[in-house]
């Protein structure tokens, strides 16, 4: 490591203390909820700002695990998680090369016939209907197939793709290997920092997803843990949701039930980041395939 | 090595989403089919399970297929039940897309809203008012609560009943009597009891923490107390005109009552940004006086209030008289209605089958496992009279398939050995209809109501919210009012009031 | 003769080209299938729609929904509102995360470096609800943190959720507190990216570590910035339905009601189909032109665009 400067040093510490205050600041809501889920009713019915469990309390916990309905939504949130990350990752991939190839006829109006669909959409009823038509409904494949690209991901893969230099894929070329095997073969090894980040992407918008869900699929044994997560969170609130249909006899679930369903949803596609993390290390990969 | 590692993980998850693919073919695409055979009479013992596609919304915990609860109804009603339930706060999305793909079950719970009744007037459901004398538990249904579901003055809907009037003020009891104060009798002994609450220190914690009512932001509990100034119930009639219940002087009484409530302290002062449950958090822990509920759930709330202070004991009392006399808002008389499409039900004949399972529905062993569920496993009968089992096996198990109960399924039941809180609440509603006072308007229709009641009405809730703050004056309020007026509101009046007419005709 | 050899071009291009056209394939069935298809219910917009009805017996009743919106009395107070918390957002939110990912980027202890990344994408995955409820504990007159703090400091209680003066700053501090770590991940893909060997010749060359970052760091993160800022521009008319709700009341929504929330209840409430379609293609149409100058303002000062 070469000498470095005061200033330098200065900057480290400044640097390191203000990241350091913002990961305190992020991390504490979390905290926050933990605590609620481990807590007893009295404790939270007592109120203020808890960041440990106070009476300690195990009881949310039994909750969730004393049918089998949330279980069971875990694993089609994981399948759907993994299958349509999978089918995302090929289809974004397998367009964003060509159009990242600036002498590709047609390309122009390829980007704006997809930038169009970011600013316009069908709308709900309309969108149902394809699915519908297209044979989706009641399946898992409802969630996944309608939303294999997104345009917006699509456009800054491109961009990626774009800034690997050209001379990598040339050598191949003479080589004669065809695009597709330039694609597999040398593009996406590079951009694996990118492949990583979409993937973690699409994958939290799959995990996150539950109104297309609720709208496609009747059965509610194929459920995500999403829509059971959201319609237990969201019943409590007059401001968001239909509250017309929620009757008073509706006996909301206690507070440490709700933080326990948050903490067992969220944390499973937590733990995916770690994983994926060691992807986006600096220039890496860039450097071991040239050496 | 990280190749491998990358091409390790592509296969494994094309295998899963083979798991995927397969879970998925096992399940018939067509979730309506509509058997030729077993429609008719009911009868007919040896007659296959009819196929019945039943759409409701849940709450908490969704209703499952071939579940135990769901095998008794269709072992009781020889049909096969196909249960599609939606969560409760998506039910309206869900209600739009099924109705627009045409993709609609045998029968769907619905609401009186806009959209559904513009899908009963496009034609989508049978009308069942002219079967129903056919069908002895569905024609004992009470005909008030069949009228206050009409559309066009024709029946549609099978209703789930429940009781008019059945709103309360739920209040500390044990703190009325450590303050020696007898329960309110009229809206001045009411203003006594919140005025003592919130500063007698009630809890004898010797701090200033206690409110004498609390509210959240839908302002709750503003229509009892409009009936307890004698305002109408949302609308009036004066000289043959509609008229909104807002307008009334009765009205700004209340509103001028609740903003002294307000100024003096007596509710949460930051009512505006209080949720459902941050209202409920007040009330469990223990600082709240009284609070707007069912009567119903006097006991629930008393058993909440015991987690934190074990001593605590809770009042109701709906009926205070007030300057113009002793009144309660009725409401509509069910919690939604089942209507029977025509897309999935083709025929008279299936019509009458899937009635027929509707009318079963309310047998009394039906009514039995809705409202009390499986004896032995949620509750045991003593002395004639059902009693729940201690716990949550009520809850966990029969809960998720209420939705489903038609009728008054409560008074369909074997009577029950009720909590004395309980039992209150079902006296309080028998007086509570003596004094309702019904809304004119209940089923009368309105274009302009239709295309823009909702932005209209938010004028009106911002404006009393405003007024009760100190936001805005008198004149603020008539503005409110004038706004409303001037933005569609006299077109909704006119509408209503012609509509309201040629009923009366 | 001209055209016709162009035409050969082209022939010549497209064969060079076909794997490439073959790879493009599945994606632009799908954008057809399930993008373009379901467009034609912007028709809808120009309808009165009745879901029982379908499209073609609705009535038909040419741009009345857009008349009643521009009619509306609050229209203005939406698109002021609309916009300005858009405006706000940008200034305020959108360099937060380059900053951040930079910052992350300088730090040369790896173990930390892990452990904050870790830590800032949490709030991406508390819902609004959750947070709204936080909020509230803070900031509430009645016994919220920060009121007795101000209280113990011989201050005023200031009313934060329910005053007109600090929505906008409550939002955009909710927004950024959410996805700030969040959006930091695509500028450290973008770093990934840059040739660890162009740092190691700015070293030799004796460029400090500010020279670094100004000469190679933020370079390469241009063209997705530029991108970004581009495609936000689309959807300068959407606001988070679920966070506005839940954050309005009677006393800020002359401030806080926008379009999203005014079709949430004129649309969702009403079942009002076709004002909410005419609704969203007015928004559409506004981001659409935004979109277009934005990117024609990126071309002109040399940047690649989005098309």
């Amino acid at each position: 490591m070469a000498r470095r400067s005061f200033g330098e040093k200065g900057f480290d510490v400044i640097n390191i203390g203000l990241l350091g205050l913002v990961a305190i600041l992020m991390v504490f809501p979390f905290l926050y909820i933990i605590a609620l889920s481990f807590s007893d009713e009295k404790t939270i019915a007592e109120g203020g700002l808890i960041l440990f469990p106070k009476g300690w309390s195990l009881e949310a916990y039994r909750y969730i695990f004393s049918t089998d309905t949330l279980v069971r939504s875990l694993y089609n949130s994981i399948l759907i998680t993994i299958g349509g990350t999978i089918v995302n990752l090929a289809m974004t991939s397998l367009m964003a090369y060509p159009l990242a190839k600036t002498h590709l006829l047609g390309r122009r109006g390829l980007l704006m016939l997809v930038i169009f669909t970011i600013l316009f959409s069908g709308g709900l009823i309309p969108t149902f209907l394809v699915v519908k038509w297209t044979g989706l409904l009641d399946s898992l494949w409802s969630v996944i197939i309608p939303t294999s690209i997104s345009a917006f991901y699509l456009i800054i893969l491109k961009n990626f793709f774009q800034q690997i230099p050209e001379g990598l894929e040339e050598s191949a070329k003479i080589d004669g290997a065809n695009d597709m095997v330039i694609l597999l073969r040398i593009v996406l090894p590079l951009s694996l920092p990118a492949m990583a980040t979409f993937a973690l992407f699409y994958a939290v918008n799959h995990w996150n997803m539950y109104f297309h869900a609720i709208m496609y699929i009747n059965d509610n044994s194929k459920w995500p843990i999403q829509v059971l997560l959201r319609q237990i969170v969201i019943l409590s609130q007059s401001a968001v949701g239909d509250s017309s249909s929620i009757s008073d006899e509706t006996v909301l679930p206690p507070q440490s039930i709700k933080m326990a369903v948050i903490v067992f949803a969220t944390v499973p596609i937590m733990l995916v980041y770690p994983f994926l993390q060691k992807h986006f290390a600096k220039g890496v990969l860039l450097g071991s395939v040239k050496g | 090595m990280r190749k491998k590692g990358w091409l390790i993980g592509t296969i494994a998850g094309l295998s899963l989403l083979g798991v995927v693919g397969c879970s998925s073919s096992e399940t018939p695409q067509d979730v309506n089919q509509h058997p030729g055979q077993g429609a008719g009479s009911s009868g007919n013992e040896a007659a296959e399970p009819y196929e019945i596609s039943l759409m409701f919304h849940y709450d908490v915990e969704p209703p499952k297929n071939n579940s135990e609860v769901a095998k008794i109804i269709e072992d009781y009603t020889n049909t096969k039940l196909d249960l599609q339930s939606v969560p409760s706060s998506t039910r309206a999305e869900k209600f739009n897309v099924t109705v627009a793909s045409d993709n609609l079950p045998t029968a769907v719970k619905a609401f009186y809203e806009t959209p559904v009744v513009n899908a009963i007037k496009n034609g989508l459901f049978w009308e069942i008012g002219p079967y129903l004398d056919d069908y002895p538990n569905l024609s004992s249904i009470n005909p008030l609560v069949y009228d206050n579901l009409k559309v066009d003055g024709k029946i549609y809907g099978i209703p789930s009943v429940r009781d008019l009037a059945r709103n309360t003020i739920v209040y500390r009891k044990d703190w009325l009597d450590k303050l020696g104060l007898s329960e309110p009798k009229t809206v001045d002994d009411f203003y006594d009891m919140l005025h003592a609450f919130a500063t007698q220190d009630p809890d004898g914690n010797g701090q200033d923490d206690t409110y004498g009512l609390i509210e959240n932001d839908s302002l709750f509990n503003m229509d009892l107390i409009t009936a307890y100034f004698g305002a109408p119930n949302q609308w009036g009639v004066e000289n043959g005109q509609l008229v909104p219940s807002f307008t009334t002087d009765a009205y700004l009484e209340a509103l001028q009552f609740y903003r002294q409530l307000y100024d003096e302290g007596l509710i949460n002062q930051d009512f505006p940004i209080t949720s459902r449950d941050l209202w409920f958090n007040i009330w469990n822990s223990g600082k709240a006086g009284a609070m707007r509920q069912i009567t119903g759930n006097g006991l629930l709330r008393q058993q909440d209030a015991q987690k934190v202070d074990p001593e605590a004991e809770v009042g109701m009392v709906s009926l205070l008289e007030g300057p113009r006399g002793t009144m309660i808002y009725s409401e509509r008389g069910s919690n939604g209605f089942f209507l029977i499409s025509k897309s999935a039900v083709e025929t008279e004949e299936e019509l009458k089958r899937v009635l027929t399972f509707f009318d079963q529905l309310m047998d009394k062993e039906m009514a039995d496992l809705f409202n009390w569920g499986i004896e032995g496993r949620t509750y045991t009968i003593e002395d004639e009279k059902a009693r729940y089992v201690e716990g949550d096996a009520y809850t966990k198990l029969i809960q998720p398939y209420n939705q489903i109960a038609v009728g008054d399924y409560v008074n369909n039941s074997t009577p029950g050995a009720l909590h004395p809180l309980h039992q209150r609440g079902v006296e309080m509603n028998v007086e509570n209809e003596q004094a309702a006072v019904a809304n004119p308007a209940l089923t009368l229709d309105s274009p302009t109501n239709n295309e823009k009641g909702a932005q209209l009405t938010k004028i009106i809730e911002d404006a009393r919210i405003k007024f009760i703050l100190g936001d805005i004056d008198e004149a603020g309020w008539a503005d409110a009012i004038k706004n409303w007026k001037r933005n569609g509101g006299q077109d909704i009046m006119e509408e209503f009031t012609a509509a309201y007419e040629q009923n009366q005709s | 003769m001209q055209h016709v050899s162009t035409l050969r071009r082209w022939q010549r291009q497209v064969r060079r080209d076909r794997w490439l056209y073959l790879m493009l394939l599945p994606g632009v069935i799908y954008f057809l299938i399930y993008k373009y298809l379901p467009m034609w219910g912007v028709v809808i917009s120009f309808q009165n729609y009745s879901p029982g009805l379908g499209l073609f017996q609705s009535e038909w009743v040419g741009l009345k929904h857009f008349e009643r919106l521009f009619s509306e009395p609050t229209f203005w107070m939406l698109f002021r509102n609309t916009i300005l918390l858009s405006v706000y957002q940008l200034i305020f939110f959108f360099p937060i995360p380059i900053v951040l990912a930079l910052m992350l980027n300088e730090l040369t202890q790896q173990a930390f470096k892990r452990f904050v990344q870790t830590v800032i994408y949490i709030p991406h995955f508390v819902s609004w609800v959750v947070i709204a409820g936080i909020s509230y504990l803070f900031l509430t007159p009645e016994g919220g943190f920060v009121n007795e703090l101000l209280g113990l400091l011989g201050q005023d209680k200031v009313n934060f959720l329910m005053s007109t003066e600090w929505f906008r700053t409550l939002q955009v501090t909710q927004v950024i507190w959410k996805e700030a770590g969040w959006g930091t991940i695509i500028f450290l893909a973008a770093l990934a990216g840059v040739d660890t060997q162009l740092y190691e010749a700015a070293r030799i060359d004796g460029a400090n570590r500010w020279r670094q970052l100004w000469h190679i760091t933020l370079p390469a993160l241009r063209s997705t910035i530029v991108i970004l800022f581009i495609l936000r521009m689309g959807d300068i008319m959407e606001q988070g339905v679920e966070h506005i709700l839940l954050l309005l009341n009677a006393v800020n929504r002359e401030v806080g009601e926008v379009f999203d929330t005014y079709v949430y209840t004129v649309g969702l409430l009403q079942g009002n189909f076709s004002y909410s379609a005419a609704v969203g293609l007015f928004k559409s149409l506004v981001g659409l032109i935004l979109v277009v100058a934005a990117n024609y303002l990126a071309k002109k000062s040399g940047e690649e665009g989005v098309f």
